[in-house]
């Protein structure tokens, strides 16, 4: 397809311009584990105090960790940085050249710039799941892993949506930094499964913000069983919320004024 | 003397500016604190009403509040991309020529955003403080009271010179913004801001306790939260000082070792 | 008809009224200028012209098209520039941004290889394709804009000072481009500029806008009488 092809181009020349600028990637691996070595750690302790917490063991709660380092590296790897820059683009009228060009603009402004080191952090994850998996005593069956691909796929397309929708804003507001403070207490509270959570919290962080749900299927899938009403409803929201991003960002666009000139 | 009161002043107006920012830092705060909360309440019901290493629900969350409301005022981070920054930049130059000591600046100016995010964030944390007011556990004693702003002030003169010390490594590297990020995470840990460092077995953490990084955030709130002997708190204080005129005494040395490499590029 | 607007009016944030009621029409193959001090509604209706900006009141069509409606029919057959704002990646040879404009527009592979010798030939630049942009001088970057805005044929071309900040060969360099290609390959140029030296050399049609409203449209000859030199011209124009 089409924009398949597009994408391919946005990563090699993410890839020749990142040769130009001579990334440390050992150092954003480093990084990257270093964080959520701190994680772990912490939830090692934890667990020599109390065996499962919220129904959740040790290294199912690893798995969990691994995961969500997952779809952080894949969510910095695509949307993110390009979501960042939107109100800049917004402000100097850069913006401009992307609704003009025939392709769909809201897929051009979000995924044109790509990290590739992300992939590197994505690499501790897995790394990390494997280990949780195997000193876990958990079976991956084929099943279970086309769950976890598709429901990490979805998982993104939340993350995405929500902040997409949030950075819209910029079109009326002239900053919109408090984006992605939202952002980091939603990834702050989502560090731990959702099943945490109880009342107001946990409703939000399913349903209107639902960055916890995402993260918590995607680990569930795996690990422990999950039932189809709750996979199917987890898919739709991911769908609904991707639909009203497609909404806003035609309804921003309809109102834009453009930088004077 | 008098031109230091001088540019705190005028920070403090400067900072004034900033306050929005600061309410919001500390809103976030205030988040982090009942995910916190939410998180400990499921771990004490899973662990069936047995203490957590000394801790029991209602001090976890005392340690909690209270360490956020200190790091506040000692968490420096920025001010190392700010060093960095100019020392890449060439911009050095302007600030060497002129009669104020250049880092005696840079703490005049750190204290005074410091004392105004603090006070922002005492204020969004009252709200806190009075809802859970039943539930808070403070043990220090009423003797050691009166030495706490000493701690908490050393905490910030150890936070600021680690953070400037650290920051003195662009002399020699070229690509630091990772670098500091590294230095946060594994900072941030150290410091006792992602849990009480006395979760840690015994050894591990009396290898901590020599270093001066626990004592940037750990120990102000652990005094405040589990009280500490009279005796811990003297040595806490002793290393404290210690280690202030260690990392100052390294600072001056790499500082003079960088500004010989130093040959004002960027100008 | 190319281009009709009618009676446009548009409303901005703080109820300024940038662009009243306008009226015009460009056949294609008319190479027109849009001249007026700043502020005066010039690049409000470039934007409208071009889909970004949508019209409070009115109509536009340009090539059977409504521009805001930006369907890729529309966008596919006309290019925008402005001024200096990039389009092609900054730390990329122009080459580069080129494949990506070739695979954006769907161009073909024999279309485009000749399109593309064609045009780097016509403004001298084969030197520099596998320069990268940001070790470029302004005015060389500026051509590479050019070229990327044309690679794909476009009918229509609306050009918002495409000269600015250039030095004097380089903006003659683009007017005979600009001049070649609006002749030869019956291109509609569309163009804002503050240069006289362009309006004047390019354009066979000008169109005075001040205050958001039209109250010059017309060729160039008819308000030249051959006596005062342009600038005065246009001076009295405006002061009106």
């Amino acid at each position: 397809m089409r924009y398949v092809r597009l994408y391919r181009i946005f990563i090699e020349q993410s890839l020749m311009k990142m040769a130009a600028y001579k990334i440390n990637f050992g150092l954003v691996f480093v990084t990257n584990a270093a964080f959520f070595s701190v994680q772990l750690i912490f939830m090692h302790l934890v667990f020599t105090n109390v065996d499962t917490l919220a129904g959740w063991t040790k290294y199912e709660m690893f798995f969990y960790i691994g995961t969500f380092n997952i779809i952080d590296s894949l969510w910095t790897f695509g949307p993110f940085f390009n979501l960042l820059a939107i109100p800049g683009m917004i402000r100097s009228g850069a913006l401009d050249y992307y609704i003009t060009k025939p392709v769909n603009s809201q897929f051009l402004i979000s995924l044109r710039n790509v990290d590739p080191g992300s992939l590197i952090s994505a690499l501790t994850g897995v790394i990390l799941i494997t280990f949780a998996l195997i000193q876990g005593g958990m079976e991956l069956t084929f099943g279970k892993a086309v769950l976890y691909v598709v429901s990490i796929f979805h998982a993104l397309m939340i993350q995405y949506s929500v902040y997409f929708i949030l950075t819209c804003s910029s079109f009326w507001l002239v900053k919109a930094d408090f984006v992605d403070s939202i952002h980091g207490i939603l990834c702050y509270f989502s560090t731990r499964p959702v099943d945490i959570y109880k009342g107001f919290i946990r409703f939000i962080l399913s349903y209107v913000l639902p960055y916890g749900l995402a993260l918590t299927v995607a680990s569930k899938a795996v690990v422990k069983t999950i039932h189809f009403a709750e996979y199917t409803l987890f898919l739709i929201l991911s769908w609904s919320i991707f639909a009203v991003s497609v909404g806003v960002w035609r309804f921003s666009l309809k109102h834009y004024s453009s930088a004077s000139s | 003397m008098r031109k230091y009161v001088q540019v705190l002043k005028l920070n403090l107006q400067t900072s004034l500016a900033y306050k929005g920012n600061f309410i919001f830092t500390s809103l976030m705060d205030v988040f982090r604190v009942i995910a916190e909360i939410a998180f400990w309440k499921v771990l004490f019901d899973n662990a069936q009403g047995r203490k957590i290493n000394g801790y029991n629900f209602n001090s976890i969350i005392t340690y909690y509040i209270f360490m956020f409301i200190i790091a506040s005022f000692t968490n420096v981070g920025s001010i190392g991309y700010k060093v960095a920054n100019e020392i890449k930049d060439g911009a050095l130059n302007n600030l060497l020529v002129r009669p104020i000591h250049y880092f005696g600046y840079y703490f005049t100016e750190t204290l005074s955003q410091k004392l105004l995010n603090l006070l922002i964030a005492l204020l969004m944390f009252i709200p806190v403080i009075v809802f859970r007011f039943g539930d808070l556990q403070a043990e220090i004693p009423a003797a050691q009271f009166c030495l706490l702003p000493v701690v908490v002030l050393c905490s910030l003169i150890l936070s600021f010179l680690i953070n400037i010390l650290i920051s003195l490594f662009v002399f020699w590297m070229t690509e630091v913004a990772s670098l500091f990020l590294l230095k946060d995470i594994l900072l941030d840990l150290a410091s006792g801001r992602v849990f009480p460092l006395d979760l840690f077995p015994g050894p591990l953490l009396n290898a901590f306790s020599v270093l001066p990084f626990m004592y940037c955030t750990y120990f102000p709130a652990v005094m405040i939260t589990k009280g500490l002997s009279a005796e811990a708190l003297y040595r806490g204080l002793w290393i404290q000082l210690v280690w202030i005129l260690v990392l100052y005494g390294l600072i001056k040395i790499i500082w003079r070792m960088g500004l010989k490499k130093y040959t004002g590029t960027g100008a | 008809m190319l281009a009709g607007i009618k009676n446009l009016f548009l409303r901005q944030f703080e109820n300024k009224v940038a662009v009243d009621h306008i009226n015009f029409s460009i056949q294609e193959g008319e190479f027109v200028g849009f001249i007026g001090p700043n502020g005066a509604g010039k690049t409000t209706t470039i934007k409208m012209l071009s889909g970004i900006i949508h019209p409070t009141e009115g109509a536009i069509s340009v090539m059977g098209y409504i521009p805001h409606r930006l369907e890729h029919g529309f966008k596919k057959n006309f290019s925008i520039t402005m001024g200096q704002k990039n389009q092609l990646w900054w730390d990329l040879p122009a080459i580069d941004s080129f494949q990506l404009i070739k695979e954006i527009y769907e161009i073909t592979e024999p279309d485009y290889t000749r399109t593309l010798q064609e045009l780097t030939e016509l403004l001298e630049v084969q030197s520099i394709l596998n320069t990268p942009l940001r070790n470029l001088s302004l005015g060389e970057r500026m051509k590479f804009e050019l070229i990327g805005a044309f690679l794909h044929g476009p009918k229509v071309l609306f050009l918002d000072e495409p000269t600015i900040g250039l030095d004097v060969s380089s903006r003659r360099r683009i007017r005979d481009f600009l001049k070649y290609i609006n002749v030869e390959k019956k291109v509609t140029v569309i163009l804002t500029s503050h240069y006289l030296e362009d309006i004047e050399e390019l354009c066979n049609r000008i169109i005075a806008i001040s205050h958001g409203k039209i109250i010059y449209d017309g060729s160039l000859s008819d308000i030249t009488t051959g006596e005062l030199p342009i600038n005065d011209i246009f001076e009295s124009l405006f002061n009106k």
